[in-house]
């Protein structure tokens, strides 16, 4: 699946990718993944199986609730929602990550008639 | 049990689940492929290679859901069954240790629980409560067996006004039947006591509410199974006539077999509660309503609280005590059926008995001690796959968890044998301890026994496990990896190795020292001279009481009966005394008066209660005065006459040497001192000893009193010459005969139980330390073969490397013993008054316990040294 257009996820975005694309609307967990290549426009690749893990921690944390439903085909599927923890979380975590990005953006584009 | 089951079934939703959660993803992704022109089968396929390593990640969502916890232990569990078959005969002495070790805590619980908290040998005892109660405040209140038993009068209010539970009441009494050639014990009972402890009757019936009614109201008795076998023959007895204590009674049922009361005492048979006058006729307890005598018992019904009982029975108890006393308060406590859970009883035997559990868990400490040691040096022998798994990645914690599954597997291997060997030790105890008579007290293991053995082997466990499973899996291990295992010094581990032998040697030292002071105690005590007779007394009790005598027939039925016996052959003197020598008195507080007749302040007396010739007979000198006379006796009142005689070191020390005729206060009585007996040492070593006044026998002690006769030649001619002179007297009285010799060694039991008792434990923590050193010195000398083989190849002679090896060997032996002399030093203050005047730091204790220890721990170190020197100097270098 990877290849030199897609970037390569830094440690940690997993989890702050997954809760963002839970924030839209409860989806499982294949649904998460679809998500996320259509919300990152195809440019985040993430290994399918390391899905599951990141998706268990956070329900352990409590930052997601599950339920068993329907999928679209009529099949029984898992379905993660954001609970209110993980609405708090995001919010912290994309600020972060905002400030972080402007940081970096900054750095990275500095001249050196700023200096 | 429940926790387990339900993190199985858990356990099981969680893997389906997951499992179908995954299936979804891939079938979803299968779809998508297939949408995109994929063959289904090619699509799926291809789903499941894009996933990844489907089992890897499951593994990894097992692992986030913490599901190993469980596993991990049942691997763990394997693990270990598979490590400590494959090493058989260390499994067996690591577990043989520790139930040594737990055995003699076992067998105390088990004793201990058996008298205070084992439920009652009953139908159903779980729903049995004793109720006791006991008055607080001005006013007088007789207790006769304890003070937590009603009085009949209380105990009638009580089941007659009360609707939580049903009330029964037990009494204890000896009884002579004119059916039965020796004295019988009977069980007072309410009407109610024997159906509601589930008994039936294998004839007849038990008794009706009319018959126990009113006090005296109707002579009937109900036989146990084993007397109506004895005294009948198993014939039909409903109904017949027979004479209990002078008394006509109708027996009227016998209790089926197996069912002996509530009581440790086993009964020959019932009679009411009201027939209690029978068993003391001169006073009578039920009709005096401020006498404690009965005890209570209590049937609950299923959803009744203790507590809601406590509250009824409480106000009740209140209303019927301030009914008679109106000064006085009641209290009212509800306990399980138990035998002997009296509040006084547990509150003065639980610290007693917590000092003993400390003392048998010293035992049990050695053998922990003994067993890590052991653990530590088979781990060495084990550092090379430890090390190989720790370097593989295997978490320290991890490692630790599956040590200690393997150390507490042989904690509860060694409480199973503990378990089974704690009934041998218990046994025996037993075997030592005075005759008790026919009783039901059982020691055999139940729930709780087992639950306390598992308890006390887990927690062995984990005191030998830990400190073993650590030292184990410390970071340096992997220089094991280096190759033949000469570089392990172990530094850490050889000094874990020497604390722990010296914790050995200390508890040996302690209990050595202390068996030793008691054996010295015990020698002192059976040699020394206790200012009087030790043999050759016969002391005679005749049952005057059950066979209703009024003190003043028993005083002529007594000096009669002195007249005949001091005519028979062989009997050198013959002396009526109130209590029975040796081991009792009655304690009493006197005022010593000064000659102008001020009383000083009260000391603790013993008091006790003679008849002329009784200083002749129990060979105790009289040093001033006159002995008691015949004139000086008084049936008549229970106050003795105006006459006592005291000892010398009563005389000694609160009338400076010459007491005749001084004067003593009791209360409003006063007395004379009309002469001074010799200074007698007490034989009961538990008790503390009073200064001694003797004063004639008086009122109803005479019911009590006993002969003793002085004698030469054989004692039992002399018994049945002595029966015969009573039975022509009066045909129904029976003499109880005991020798001298018999009170003696009951009053010295106890010492000497607890010597030996002492002795067993040092013999076993010494067994255990001994087993130790040797393992250690063998092992530590294995490790140094080359060293102890260079040194010989150089030319050091072997004697020298023998007391180099000792001499670091032995080290914490001495500082062991040297922590345990000084806890010895410290505790034996407790035994002060066990010790018959042997000093609590007595040097010949003290020294033949260091001795002793010193010279096993030697001679378990020298033997594998010795062994270690006789290798071939070049072979072992040779294999360098």
């Amino acid at each position: 699946m990877a290849n030199s257009k897609e970037a390569s996820l830094l440690p940690g975005t997993l989890d702050l990718l997954i809760l963002k694309a839970a924030s839209l609307g409860p989806l499982h967990g294949y649904g998460i993944l679809l998500r996320i290549g259509q919300i990152s426009g195809g440019a985040l690749a993430i290994e399918q199986g390391a899905l599951y893990p990141a998706l268990y921690r956070l329900e352990l944390q409590g930052l997601l609730g599950t339920e068993w439903g329907a999928s679209e085909n009529n099949r029984r599927a898992k379905f993660y929602t954001l609970t209110a923890a993980g609405r708090k979380r995001l919010r912290e975590e994309a600020a972060s990550w905002q400030k972080l990005v402007a940081a970096m953006s900054a750095a990275l584009g500095a001249t050196p008639e700023e200096i | 049990m429940r926790s387990l089951w339900h993190k199985f079934t858990r356990r099981r939703r969680l893997e389906r689940e997951m499992r179908d959660e995954l299936a979804f993803h891939i079938q979803a992704r299968a779809d998508d492929l297939a949408r995109t022109g994929l063959t289904p089968a090619e699509a799926q396929r291809c789903a499941l290679l894009e996933f990844g390593g489907i089992e890897r990640y499951k593994e990894e969502l097992r692992d986030t859901r913490r599901l190993p916890l469980i596993e991990d232990l049942l691997r763990d569990l394997a693990y270990a069954c598979r490590n400590l078959r494959r090493s058989p005969l260390f499994a067996l002495s690591a577990a043989g240790a520790i139930a040594l070790g737990i055995a003699v805590n076992t067998a105390l619980f088990s004793v201990a629980y058996g008298i205070l908290f084992r439920p009652l040998p009953v139908h159903q005892p779980q729903t049995v409560r004793n109720i006791y109660m006991t008055t607080r405040g001005e006013g007088t209140r007789l207790a006769y067996g304890s003070r937590y038993f009603a009085s009949f009068a209380e105990f009638h209010y009580l089941t007659a006004r009360s609707h939580t539970v049903e009330l029964a009441g037990v009494s204890e009494a000896s009884l002579t039947a004119r059916f039965a050639p020796d004295v019988l014990h009977a069980q007072l009972a309410s009407e109610n006591l024997l159906p509601m402890l589930g008994a039936v009757p294998a004839q007849g019936r038990f008794f009706t509410r009319e018959e126990c009614a009113t006090p005296g109201g109707a002579a009937v008795a109900v036989l146990s199974y084993e007397a109506w076998q004895k005294y009948f023959h198993g014939d039909n007895v409903a109904g017949r006539s027979v004479v209990i204590n002078r008394t006509p009674f109708t027996i009227v049922g016998v209790a089926a077999r197996g069912f002996h009361g509530p009581l440790i005492l086993k009964p020959d048979l019932w009679i009411p509660l009201t027939m209690q006058a029978v068993t003391r006729a001169s006073d009578p307890l039920v009709t005096n309503p401020s006498a404690g005598w009965i005890q209570m018992l209590a049937r609950v019904a299923p959803g009744t609280s203790d507590r809601k009982i406590q509250a009824e029975l409480a106000v009740l108890a209140e209303q019927a005590v301030t009914a008679h006393t109106p000064a006085q308060h009641a209290q009212l406590i509800v306990s399980p059926g138990a035998f002997l859970n009296y509040p006084d009883v547990l509150a003065n035997g639980i610290p007693v008995l917590a000092v003993l559990l400390f003392v048998f868990s010293l035992v049990l400490l050695a053998a922990c001690a003994n067993v890590a040691n052991m653990l530590v040096g088979r781990g060495m022998s084990r550092v090379r796959e430890l090390a190989i798994r720790l370097s593989l990645g295997a978490g320290r914690r991890r490692l630790i968890r599956q040590l200690l599954t393997e150390h507490m597997l042989l904690g509860l291997l060694g409480g199973i044998g503990g378990l089974f060997a704690a009934q041998v030790a218990v046994r025996s105890v037993m075997l030592a301890m005075p005759p008790l008579g026919e009783n039901q007290l059982d020691f055999s293991p139940d729930w709780s026994i087992v639950l306390w053995t598992v308890l006390v082997a887990l927690g062995a466990g984990l005191l030998f496990g830990l400190p073993a499973a650590i030292s184990l899996t410390r970071a340096d291990l992997a220089q094991a990896m280096r190759g033949d295992g000469k570089d392990i010094r172990g530094r850490g581990r050889t000094r874990l190795q020497s604390s722990l032998i010296a914790i050995q040697a200390a508890v040996s030292a302690l209990l050595l020292i202390n068996a030793g002071l008691l054996l010295h105690a015990a020698r002192t005590a059976v040699r020394m001279d206790p200012g009087f007779a030790l043999d050759h007394v016969l002391i005679a009790r005749p049952n005057l009481r059950a066979l209703q005598y009024e003190p003043r027939q028993a005083a002529q039925f007594l000096e009669a009966l002195h007249t005949r016996v001091r005519a028979l052959p062989g009997v050198s003197s013959v002396a009526l005394t109130g209590f029975a020598p040796v081991t009792d008195a009655c304690g009493s507080m006197m005022q010593p008066v000064s000659p102008e007749g001020a009383a000083e302040p009260s000391i603790r007396v013993s008091c006790h209660q003679i008849g002329p010739g009784f200083f002749h007979t129990m060979r105790i000198p009289l040093r001033q005065g006159r002995d008691i006379q015949a004139s000086d006796l008084t049936a008549a009142a229970d106050v003795p006459s105006s006459v006592a005689i005291i000892s010398s070191e009563f005389a000694r020390r609160y009338f400076g040497g010459n007491a005749v005729g001084r004067r003593l206060r009791q209360g409003k009585q006063e007395f004379e001192t009309v002469g001074v007996a010799g200074a007698t040492t007490p034989l009961v070593a538990v008790q503390p000893s009073y200064l001694e006044v003797y004063q004639p026998v008086a009122g109803t002690r005479y019911l009590e009193a006993r002969l003793l006769i002085a004698y030469t030649g054989a004692r039992a001619p002399l018994a049945r010459a002595a029966q015969a002179a009573a039975s022509q007297l009066d045909g129904e009285v029976l003499l109880e005969m005991e020798p001298i010799e018999q009170q003696v060694a009951k009053a010295l039991s106890f010492v000497r139980l607890a010597a030996g008792a002492v002795a067993a434990l040092g013999a076993l923590a010494l067994l255990l330390a001994s087993a130790g050193i040797y393992g250690v010195v063998a092992f530590a000398v294995g490790r140094r073969r080359r060293e102890i083989g260079l040194r010989l190849a150089l030319g050091a002679p072997p004697p020298a490397v023998l007391r180099l090896l000792l001499r670091q060997s032995m080290r914490p032996v001495w500082i062991g013993s040297v922590i345990g002399a000084a806890a010895a030093a410290a505790g034996a203050q407790l035994l002060r008054s066990l010790l018959y005047g042997v000093s609590p730091l007595d040097p010949l204790g003290f020294t033949s316990a260091l001795v002793v220890l010193s010279a096993v721990a030697l001679l378990a170190a020298v033997i594998p040294a010795r062994a270690a020197l006789r290798v071939d100097p070049a072979s072992t270098l040779r294999h360098e």
